[in-house]
């Protein structure tokens, strides 16, 4: 395992929840590693079964064959009324639903899951199951795209940059939910054991499936139907909607996300110690001029986001016009840090993924440390007085919130009765404060710091061991406190109760390391995203067509002619 | 009906916090629930006889009988080893660390064999660890585990009287050293039969087999811990969905 390195950002400035809440996909994101590792190791995908009705309702089975293991993605279709369909929690129905499971899928298992599957979370599945997710439709693309394939014609990019996908997925479920594999059978297959790579290869299937769905369709309904034009196939990505539900994950996995920070910062430390060379300050401008481009075409009626997305064509320019002078023999850390310490995080953050863009070989080993194993364990062997230090070494930040201050102690979090879904209440206002949910770290340190403080004045040689005897329900925030002294970047340094809290930092946080794009807020709470739009299509990767993993930033296709008219077969 | 084991992980944290346990107990409650089950040690039956008395007796506390830097007698009040066993276990691994040898005798507690599981995470931070105690009749239970190994040797003995190695009933005697490893005694022989030893990789078997194939919960008792669970949720209001997604 890597070791951290000591040029390492203080977490203070990478756990800063704003920073988090800026950061953009990179070569080790998700998306990115899954394809690398499907086209590194030449896993062979077929699709083994469409059966689907004139309208594009019915059952498909893609099959992946890998040096490890076969697997299965069984996909229903279905047909959804308008009423029906909603990217809420509480939906109970979907477009389409579907489940990625190991071995080969008979009859009799597809049959099988036909019954659950489409329950999605009122259903029971079989153990094979390693992911089970839905999707629904973009009407206004999905009617457009297949109404202009059928009448021969290409769609044209404009519509499509407007939202970028076909379907948009709502929940994607591994590891043991309603019924499903626990992720401890993951762990051990080489192909699915890094953080949430199932997952997103199941999504990348489905990706195929839409444009196969709609080209279909297109055909049944006109002899002069079309296939969709291979670039703007490629410009298709999944969508993705996500709200509250994903927030409590990184404070409830604080060993997961320092193994995902520390990947990323130990990439930009390295990329950042090599010396600019003509061909890489090249290499990155070109990057940067793409950068630039996707930032004009993405938009979002968000007022915050959008006025970051037009800083950022601005902070890109100033640096394009930065690099077109001389930089050879300065070091990239140089050159970025001088340019990014009075630009806003949005900013500076692309600045530091483009730059790990022109150095994978220092980079893409460290998607193998992502994971992380979640064993805490307490020592309550240590004086009160070892453990008050540790507190003022790696948890200072948690001390200085004043929690009688009501703008620091303005939300707090809880489970709805639907669906169990995270939501936010506000303090002495609305119900369920009793049942807050323990998403608080800032406040529970603090809280654990002047309770030690305490016993320790009466007790002044005590252990930590004798307080928990009579604290007996602080130990899980002790524990916390020792296993995550370990990790380098546990916790999100922010105060989780504040009034100015922006809960999307925490789902964009998430997102990031998904590898998703466009991010669309529609609220301070939820957003809409879309991953591997611009990826290599299943029908490229099965071609063998030479894969470079360069379709970041996508960009609305400019079409060519000869594409415009080749009849669907 | 078939789960998985971050079904039941899952599902007891959420339902041992509706009881009222607190964090960290509700984690390391369904960690030992979840331990127990996936290597056949009936976790899930043991939690559905408990579950009435739970809700009860969650907020009595435990009383320390005798402690010194090497003993412990804690008296757990007759309550489900849930309660307390994990905040005593981390109270006797941190002596054993500091004199190298502890001992505890708790008396009056109930589900004993779900500590096994969390002892299990000492042995494998480097404590040799022996835990005996006597099931209901004539059943003594010796559980060994060697230093590093998380999966103990799990000795059940058939006996006519009560032998003194094996406590009395509703009692656990459990022993930490971080230089000597405990080796299962011929003296147990001449007081009791061996009736079945489990080795490590027999409960490993058990394990991959539970999460290859899922482990078989009964419908009523999934919903009894899905209504303890319940308790933490919030009634929807429309404040509440405003801008959620």
């Amino acid at each position: 395992m890597t070791q951290p390195t000591t040029d390492l950002r203080e977490p203070y400035i990478a756990m800063n929840l704003t920073r988090l809440g800026s950061l953009h996909q990179t070569r080790l994101s998700f998306v990115r590693s899954i394809l690398r590792k499907i086209t590194d190791e030449q896993w062979q995908i077929k699709l083994s079964k469409f059966d689907l009705n004139a309208d594009g309702y019915g059952t498909a089975v893609y099959q992946t064959t890998t040096k490890n293991g076969v697997y299965s993605c069984i996909i229903f279709a279905q047909e959804l009324s308008d009423e029906k369909r909603s990217d809420r929690v509480i939906a109970e129905a979907w477009d389409i639903t579907f489940a990625l499971i190991s071995g080969e899928a008979d009859e009799a298992i597809i049959q099988q899951l036909s019954q659950s599957v489409p329950l999605q979370e009122a259903g029971r599945n079989n153990p094979r199951v390693l992911v089970l997710s839905r999707a629904n439709r973009s009407v206004r693309n999905f009617s457009y795209i297949t109404d202009c394939l059928t009448k021969g014609e290409q769609p044209d990019p404009k519509q499509i940059a407007k939202v970028g996908y076909l379907y948009r997925t709502t929940a994607v479920y591994g590891n043991g939910k309603f019924g499903i594999a626990d992720y401890h059978l993951l762990l051990n297959n080489d192909d699915f054991s890094r953080p949430f790579a199932a997952q997103m290869f199941a999504v990348y299937l489905l990706r195929d499936f839409c444009v196969r769905q709609v080209e279909h369709i297109a055909k049944q309904r006109s002899e002069n139907a079309i296939k969709l034009a291979p670039e703007l196939n490629r410009y298709l990505g999944i969508g993705n909607s996500t709200g509250l539900g994903m927030a409590p994950f990184l404070i409830n996995h604080p060993g997961l996300l320092s193994k995902w920070v520390l990947a990323l910062e130990t990439a930009i430390v390295r990329c950042s110690k090599q010396v600019v060379t003509t061909e890489n300050q090249a290499q990155y401008i070109e990057i940067l001029k793409k950068a630039a481009q996707y930032f004009k075409e993405t938009s979002t009626v968000d007022e915050i986001q959008q006025n970051r997305y037009l800083q950022v064509s601005r902070d890109v320019e100033d640096l394009q016009e930065q690099l077109n002078q001389q930089q050879v023999g300065k070091t990239w850390g140089e050159v970025l840090a001088s340019h990014s310490h009075d630009k806003q995080f949005e900013s500076s953050e692309l600045f530091y993924s483009i730059l790990l863009e022109l150095f994978p070989s220092l980079v893409d080993d460290l998607c193998d440390e992502m994971g992380d194993d979640e064993y805490y364990q307490l020592n309550a062997g240590i004086t009160l007085s070892e453990m008050k230090a540790i507190i003022e070494a790696r948890y200072a930040w948690t001390l200085s919130y004043d929690f009688n201050d009501p703008e620091q102690n303005y939300w707090f979090w809880y489970s709805s009765e639907e669906k169990e879904e995270p939501r936010l209440g506000v303090k002495g206002q609305e119900q369920g404060e009793d049942k807050q949910m323990p998403l608080g770290i800032a406040w529970r340190v603090q809280q654990f710091y002047q309770a030690i403080n305490e016993f320790s004045e009466a007790n002044p040689s005590a252990y930590l061991a004798d307080f928990l005897l009579s604290n007996p329900h602080k130990r899980g925030i002790a524990r916390r406190i020792q296993s995550m002294s370990q990790y380098v970047y546990p916790e999100i340094h922010a105060n989780l109760f504040a009034k100015d809290l922006r809960p999307l930092d925490l789902l964009r946080a998430k997102l990031s390391f998904f590898g998703v794009s466009k991010f669309d807020p529609k609220s301070d709470k939820w957003v809409r995203v879309t991953m591997f739009q611009g990826a290599p299509t299943l029908s490229e990767l099965s071609q063998n067509i030479d894969f470079a993993d360069d379709w970041y930033f996508p960009l609305a296709p400019q079409l060519s002619t000869e594409n415009t008219s080749e009849v669907s077969s | 009906m078939k789960i998985s084991y971050n079904e039941i992980q899952v599902l007891c944290k959420k339902a041992f916090s509706g009881v009222g346990y607190s964090v960290g107990d509700y984690e390391d409650a369904a960690m030992m629930i979840a331990w127990a089950e996936l290597h056949g040690l009936e976790g899930l039956a043991m939690v559905e006889k408990a579950l009435p008395h739970l809700s009860k007796t969650v907020k009595k506390p435990f009383d320390i009988c005798y402690q010194d830097e090497i003993f412990t007698i804690i008296d757990a009040n007759n309550h489900s080893i849930l309660t307390c066993g994990a905040v005593i276990t981390d109270v006797i691994a941190a002596k054993s660390i500091r004199r190298g040898t502890a001992a505890l005798r708790l008396l009056n507690v109930y589900n004993r064999k779900l500590l096994l599981g969390y002892l299990g995470k000492y042995a494998l931070q480097g404590h040799h660890i022996s835990a005996t105690w006597q099931a209901s009749g004539k059943v003594g239970y010796i559980a060994n585990y060697q230093a590093g190994n998380i999966l103990p040797v799990i000795r059940r003995y058939d006996t006519d009287e009560v032998h003194m190695n094996f406590p009395k009933a509703r009692s656990m005697n459990i022993l930490f050293s971080q230089q000597v490893s405990f080796q299962f005694s011929e003296q147990e022989t001449h007081y009791a039969t061996l009736a079945l030893e489990t080795p490590p990789n027999s409960l490993q078997l058990l394990e991959e087999n539970a999460y290859r194939n899922g482990i078989e919960v009964s419908e009523k008792l999934w919903h009894e811990l899905k209504a303890l669970a319940a308790n933490n949720l919030v009634p929807t209001s429309e404040q509440s969905r405003q801008g959620a997604g």
